[in-house]
């Protein structure tokens, strides 16, 4: 237990838990002010190179040798001293005029590629909101609750009376490393994952502040502004780890490209480009990162003091905090492209390792600062209870060794193919086909039939390349079915679908839920609108230019 | 120039008549979302007595004899249907605790009545149930502070007065009631 002092922590000055509250919130206001700043010259930058090689590659410029068969034409009489005046004259006026269309090219050129960067920023964004709650559940290896975890789940609907907000459904990961997280884009689809281990360690009160925090968390958004400060630094990583993926594959295609013009503005083109250079490559990745970091603590900070506002009890929260931090909050199998989500973290040890690399990019902060801004609410914990707490939740770390549990492996651990991997335990879908449809033996429509699904009835669909698609039906029967047949996809786990049980509840809930034929939500629609208008303005701009030549 | 001066003036009268409409909704807004926070206390506390005549039922088949703690439990419930506003209620309630706990104090007597299947069932149900009022009134009284606070300080004060904006009672036990409480519970 190093780190954790008691002593230190004991020795705080009370704090009004309203003043942490709206202090955290102009705090994060701040760090997304800076995260979108960040974009500013990322973007410019970027656009700037991209003009400044089109106008290097395809910029008119003077001819020489035309300007001075034209003046050895026209003044065939008069000596080369008035050749070479009036050669250097036409040549700076043609120059100066083509500059000109030059600096416009290049204006539009930068225009055209800075809506192209923001429809970048717009698409990862939306495939960032598209991944659905029920993936990273699985990542996660979480199943729905059951009558074992009932108290928990009415003390979860208890506390959403306390923050006026709708009972999130209850999931449990089965491991015992004790640890939760939150997720879901809104409250009213919002779900809560607690692990096996926090059900054991834990009791009653500390508990109810651990899930306190996570309502905390749903009511504050934090999802959807997790969403969108993941797509910013996405955004702004992109160049780096799409560099950093071609150099490990070794195809250097975009950095050996050589135009036949390359060379002639060699040395401008590099003392020109060398600051967007290092912004983009080697400030950006990692200010967007720290950025990412800073806004999860202080989002941290600030579930914490809303728990402990909404629970009006602190110390079950710090009891908490001390219990986890005895156990430690470690998952051997946790996927770090969800380690933010937790509640401790879930990735570095329980505890600050205090080097700066550790203290700049951590996405909660350290355990015993957390326990120490709950001491300043004025509940006067004594220090025994959190010395007690460590002891308890070390001794549960020491008998209760964290199990391997039957979590997918293999996730990929790169930020990159966590947008565009498939989901590998398949996604549940709903039959549209008024008709229903048809299940084959082999991805062929000749193959035999080995079932028959009625509408409105439950597949789990995997994505495959071609004109199939590879089914699981609810009765447990594998098969292929026609890429045509009409799916509706459903807020469902793969877990839910096979248990009878779990699926009628799951049922239910959907039936409650009014759904849309197409499955396309309005904001969705928006949005592609919005991609469609920006897609449109960059080629009308492109075609004004070419054509108006 | 003339455009300017005519055009400063009218720009600060939209400027000041849309920052008005805003206020005014965002107080009707909390208004409305406070009475909807007190309707969740109401149901609990509604569904909290509709448990009670179930409880009573169950006990008074062992204590026979306990005439008193009935009918003060009965008497409470009673109150608390027909009290009126925060402060009644809340009153109502700290008095219905106050009889519960009688009741239940009663019932460890009989330790038979604690093999009952509904008889323990009934008693976790009220706890949870006394649980769910707590964090309702948590709810109804963080909205009523916001309330208060919006219409208590400067611009909306000026609203409030204008289109009279009454601020609302905290859901709280007076100090004379719990008093009042603690000296029956003496006795018992």
């Amino acid at each position: 237990m190093q780190g954790l002092d008691p002593q230190a922590i004991a020795a705080t000055r009370p704090v009004l838990v309203y003043n942490r509250v709206s202090q955290n919130r102009r705090k994060t206001v701040l760090l997304v002010a800076l995260a979108l700043l960040s974009i500013v010259p990322f973007v410019v930058g970027i656009s700037y190179v991209f003009g400044q090689v089109v106008v290097s590659q395809f910029g008119s410029r003077p001819d020489y040798y035309d300007i001075q068969w034209e003046v050895y034409k026209n003044y065939p009489d008069s000596g080369p001293e008035h050749w070479h005046r009036e050669i250097r004259r036409r040549y700076l006026a043609e120059k100066e005029r083509l500059d000109a269309g030059n600096r416009e090219l290049r204006m539009t050129v930068m225009g055209v590629t800075s809506t192209a960067l923001m429809v970048v920023l717009g698409l990862l964004f939306w495939a960032i909101t598209s991944s659905p709650t029920a993936k990273l559940l699985a990542l996660a290896g979480a199943r729905p609750a059951g009558e074992r975890e009932a108290p928990v789940k009415r003390m979860l609907e208890n506390l959403a009376i306390g923050a006026g907000l709708p009972p999130p459904r209850l999931y449990v990961i089965g491991t015992l490393v004790p640890n939760a997280f939150a997720a879901g884009l809104t409250p009213r689809n919002s779900v809560v994952a607690v692990t096996d281990g926090l059900l054991k360690l834990l009791d009653h009160r500390e508990l109810e502040g651990v899930l306190a925090h996570e309502m905390s968390h749903i009511g504050n958004h934090d999802t959807r502004l997790n969403t969108v400060v993941a797509a910013i630094v996405l955004f702004l990583r992109l160049p780096y780890l799409m560099r950093k993926k071609a150099i490990e594959n070794n195809q250097n295609v975009l950095m050996d490209w050589k135009g036949p013009e390359y060379y002639r503005d060699r040395l401008y083109i590099r003392l020109a480009f060398w600051p967007v250079y290092v912004y983009v490559f080697f400030v950006a990745p990692v200010l967007a990162v720290v950025i990412r970091a800073a806004i999860s603590r202080s989002r941290e900070y600030l579930a914490d003091a809303d728990a402990a506002l909404l629970t009006r009890y602190p110390e079950g929260l710090i009891r908490a905090l001390a219990k986890i931090a005895g156990a430690g909050s470690v998952d051997a199998l946790a996927n770090p492209v969800i380690s933010h989500l937790y509640f401790a973290d879930a990735l570095a040890p329980g505890l600050s390792l205090g080097v700066l690399r550790g203290r700049l990019l951590a996405t909660h902060p350290p355990i015993e600062h957390r326990i120490q801004r709950l001491m300043e609410f004025g509940g006067p914990a004594p220090v025994s209870v959190v010395e007690n707490a460590v002891k308890a939740g070390r001794e549960f770390g020491s008998t209760q060794p964290p199990a391997p549990t039957d979590v997918i492996h293999n996730i990929s651990r790169d930020e990159l193919s966590s947008l565009t991997a498939g989901n590998p335990t398949g996604r549940v879908c709903r039959i549209l086909n008024s008709e229903g449809t048809t299940v084959y033996d082999r991805a062929d429509a000749r193959s035999r039939v080995v079932a028959r699904i009625p509408v409105g009835a439950f597949v789990l669909v995997f994505d495959d390349p071609g004109r199939f698609r590879s089914v699981i039906t609810v009765n447990q029967t594998f098969g292929y079915i026609p890429d045509s047949v009409k799916l509706q996809r459903v807020d469902m786990l793969p877990a839910e679908l096979h248990d009878p049980a779990a699926r009628q509840r799951a049922e239910l809930e959907l039936a409650a839920k009014p759904t849309s034929p197409q499955a396309i939500t309005r904001k969705q629609i928006v949005i592609a609108a919005g991609f469609g208008i920006a897609v449109f303005a960059g080629i009308l701009l492109l075609l004004s230019q070419f054509v108006g030549k | 120039m003339i455009s300017f001066v005519v055009l400063i003036p009218i720009a600060l009268l939209v400027f000041c008549a849309f920052f008005t409409i805003s206020l005014y909704n965002r107080l009707v807004t909390s208004r409305n979302r406070t009475r909807e926070a007190w309707s969740g206390i109401d149901v609990q506390l509604k569904r909290r007595s509709s448990l009670i005549p179930n409880l009573v039922e169950t006990v008074r088949g062992y204590a026979t004899h306990e005439h008193e703690v009935f009918a003060e439990v009965t008497r409470a419930r009673g109150a608390l249907a027909t009290a009126a506003g925060p402060l009644a209620a809340a009153a109502a309630d700290q008095t219905l605790t106050a009889a519960l706990g009688r009741l239940m104090a009663v019932a460890e007597n009989y330790p038979q009545l604690q093999a009952v299947q509904s008889f323990v069932q009934l008693q976790t149900e009220l706890a949870d149930t006394e649980e769910k009022v707590a964090y309702a009134r948590q709810f109804y009284n963080v909205n009523a502070m916001d309330y208060n606070t919006r219409i208590q300080t400067f611009p909306g004060n000026q609203l409030a007065s204008w289109f009279r904006f009454e601020p609302f009672t905290y859901f709280a036990a007076e100090e004379s009631a719990t008093r009042d409480v603690q000296v029956s519970f003496a006795r018992a």
